[in-house]
Order: structure tokens, then C-alpha cells, then sequence
């Protein structure tokens, strides 16, 4: 049992905490959440079809994230928590300095922000699909929704995020 | 801008996503790239759509920190039981006899707990330091302060008045008990013949009171 968890965890672990980091921004967050479900991964090793297990660990982890944001709205409504933005010290390379770069920087920036703050199931298809490119079989059973319906969320996620980023962009 | 092309942009708006990602018919799709060539406002969203792309799929993916999945098997792995935390302690090459060891210690245990119960003396337990002969002294004489007990606790309950006990009931029981050995009588016989007394005195009484009034017919 051990051995097969770790093939899937090993398979797994790093989309697990893609995914959470895009989606909460703060780097110990996702670490929660990819423990969260590698915990739970373990737990269901049994009842896991091998043929599904990347639906059933996307299902997992966007539950746990889903959780994560709840608390984490109920601790900054009382404490008036500020979110960190950990996703820009996990970038490996570091950018070069010229103008052009520093626009596309600062675009990726805004729409990393733009993308974390938006509701609910657009956000978590916005992540699988343009992101992480999970193809719209598991996106569909990860989500538990009709294919026709993942994708009129889709749309309206990306519509959301041009909405978002505000006119500055448009004339780019 | 007009209103025909405002509503136009509306419905250009809509259909911007769809017509990247070639869902439309070729219909709706040869109505848009009309109104994205003929419009500035359209094109520059067109062109923001195809950025946001673009961009979102160069998001490039994250290492997970390779402790969690130690940590997260460490926080799901149920904890060992006697026989694994005896097999970790053993080794792997002991591990093999651990089996038979475990068996041969269970039947050690039972023929131990067999020999054991079938030489068990099933005799009173007798205090250390005396001899059967002065027990047995010690409870003959214990028999016969209950036997004086007994007689009185027959009798209707105002004779059992408490200078009737101190007169009669202490002296021979204490007459009886001092001549036996004052150890003996003191740590083994004198709290259940204190215990005895009570209960004769108080419980065993009142039945007996009741019975006689209802013989004499006195109204309860």
C-alpha cells in the first residue's frame, strides 16, 4: 500500500500544490492543502480507481482550497488579515530588467491576482484548464459537471479576468 | 458609436471566448471576425482575450516541497501495533522467528497459568504468625458472641435499649473475645463480629417487629 501511494503522490503532489498556490496565493496554504489531501489520499488508496485518480485528487484538492479561503475569510474579517503573495518567490528564474519584460511581469502579476480573487467554480476551471491544461474529461469529473456547462464557466471565468485586469490593459 | 454597433460590440463581447476556442458556427464565427475587423474597441478585447491566454498557459507549475509527502505519510500511516513496534526492534532477520516465538511464549503462559490454578489451595486464607488450632479457638468463641447476639435481637425491640447491649450483649462478647488471642481477635474477628451486630440489631429486628404487631392486632 505504501509503495502505491507513493507512485500516485509522487504523480500527483506537485499539481496538488500548483494548483493550491494559484488558487490561495500563500505558499504555507498550499502546503496545508497539498498535505490535506495526500493524507486523504492515503486514507482512500482502496476505494481509488487508478483510471480516475487524477479526477479524484483535483476533486480533493479543490475542496481543501475551497476550505482554506472559507477559514481563511473568517479570520480576516476578525483580524483583518492581509493575504501574502508567496507565488513570485517560487519562480525559479529571475527576470531581466527591460521595459518589455517588466510589462509582461507586471501583467502576469495583475492577472495571478485577478484570477485568485475571482468566485467559485471559475477560478478552479480557470486553473485546470488554462494553467494546468487538465484535459476537459477531468475537469468534467472533478468537478462533477457537464461538459457544456464547464465550458460556459470557462468562458465567462476568462471574460471575468479581462473584466478584472481593468482598461490599463486594453490598450497594451 | 452608435446604437447598431453598440449592440453589435454586446454581442461580439459575448462570443469573443467561444470564437477563440472555435465553438461557434460558422455562421456566428464569420459574424465576429466582421465586427472585430471593423472595430477598434472589439479588436483590443480580442487582443486582451488572447493575452490572458497566452499567459495564463505560460503560468509555469510548482515544486511541492518534497517533505510533504513524508509528512502527510507519517500523518495517515495508523500507528504500529505490539508486533510491528516488536518486529522494528528485532530487525528484519529476526523478524522470520518472531512468529514462533510468539507462539511458543503463548503456550508457556498457558501451561504456566494451567499448573498454577490446579495446585491453587482453595482453603480460608489464614494470617501469617498463627495456627489453625488458635483460629479455630478464635471462632468458636466468635460463634458463641453471636449466639448471645441472637437471643437478644429475638426478643421485642425495646429490650434491645442500649444499657441492655453495654450490660449484656458487650460483657459477653467481650468475655468471649479476650480469651482468645487479643491479635487474632483484633485484626481478623473483631470487625466482623462488629459488623454482624449492627446488622442483627438494625435490619434483622424490624421485620420481626412488624410481624408481632400485626399478631397482637395493633393498628400500624
Amino acid at each position: 500500500m505504501e509503495d502505491r501511494f507513493r507512485r500516485l503522490a509522487d504523480a500527483y503532489k506537485n499539481t496538488i500544490y500548483t494548483f493550491a498556490l494559484y488558487s490561495l496565493r500563500r505558499q504555507e496554504d498550499a502546503e496545508d492543502v497539498t498535505q490535506d489531501v495526500l493524507v486523504k489520499l492515503w486514507q482512500n488508496m482502496d476505494s481509488i480507481d487508478p483510471e480516475r485518480a487524477g479526477a479524484w485528487v483535483m476533486r480533493v484538492a479543490r475542496n481543501a482550497v475551497i476550505d482554506v479561503a472559507r477559514r481563511r475569510k473568517t479570520r480576516s474579517a476578525v483580524f483583518a488579515e492581509e493575504v501574502d503573495v508567496d507565488i513570485a518567490a517560487n519562480y525559479a528564474v529571475a527576470e531581466s530588467g527591460t521595459d518589455r519584460h517588466v510589462r509582461r511581469r507586471e501583467f502576469r502579476e495583475a492577472l495571478e491576482s485577478a484570477l485568485a480573487g475571482i468566485d467559485e467554480p471559475y477560478r478552479s476551471i480557470l486553473i485546470m484548464r488554462e494553467v494546468q491544461q487538465h484535459s476537459y474529461r477531468e475537469i468534467v469529473e472533478a468537478l462533477d459537471m457537464p461538459l457544456n456547462t464547464v465550458k460556459v464557466y470557462l468562458h465567462r471565468g476568462r471574460r471575468m479576468l479581462r473584466e478584472a485586469l481593468g482598461e490599463e490593459y486594453r490598450e497594451a | 458609436m452608435n446604437e447598431s454597433n453598440r449592440r453589435d460590440c454586446n454581442w461580439c463581447s459575448e462570443r469573443i471566448e467561444p470564437w477563440l476556442d472555435e465553438e461557434l458556427s460558422a455562421r456566428e464565427a464569420a459574424g465576429v471576425a466582421d465586427h472585430v475587423a471593423g472595430c477598434r474597441e472589439c479588436a483590443a478585447e480580442v487582443e486582451l482575450a488572447r493575452a490572458v491566454r497566452a499567459t495564463l498557459r505560460s503560468l509555469p507549475g510548482f515544486e511541492c516541497p518534497p517533505y510533504l509527502v513524508e509528512k502527510a505519510a507519517m500523518a495517515a500511516r495508523p500507528a504500529p501495533g505490539p508486533r510491528q513496534r516488536i518486529a522494528a526492534w528485532l530487525g528484519p532477520r529476526m523478524e522470520v522467528f518472531l512468529r514462533p516465538a510468539m507462539a511458543a511464549m503463548v503456550v508457556v503462559v498457558v501451561a504456566v497459568g494451567v499448573f498454577v490454578l490446579s495446585n491453587h489451595d482453595r482453603s480460608p486464607r489464614v494470617p501469617s504468625g498463627y495456627s489453625a488450632a488458635e483460629i479455630e479457638e478464635a471462632a468458636r468463641e466468635a460463634r458463641i458472641a453471636f449466639a448471645y447476639v441472637g437471643r437478644y435481637t429475638r426478643a421485642p425491640v425495646r429490650v434491645l435499649r442500649e444499657d441492655v447491649i453495654a450490660e449484656r450483649v458487650a460483657p459477653a462478647m467481650g468475655e468471649a473475645l479476650m480469651e482468645s488471642r487479643r491479635e487474632v481477635v483484633e485484626r481478623a474477628l473483631v470487625p466482623a463480629v462488629e459488623d454482624a451486630v449492627l446488622d442483627a440489631l438494625f435490619v434483622e429486628t424490624t421485620p420481626r417487629i412488624n410481624r408481632s404487631k400485626k399478631k397482637e392486632g395493633r393498628p400500624e
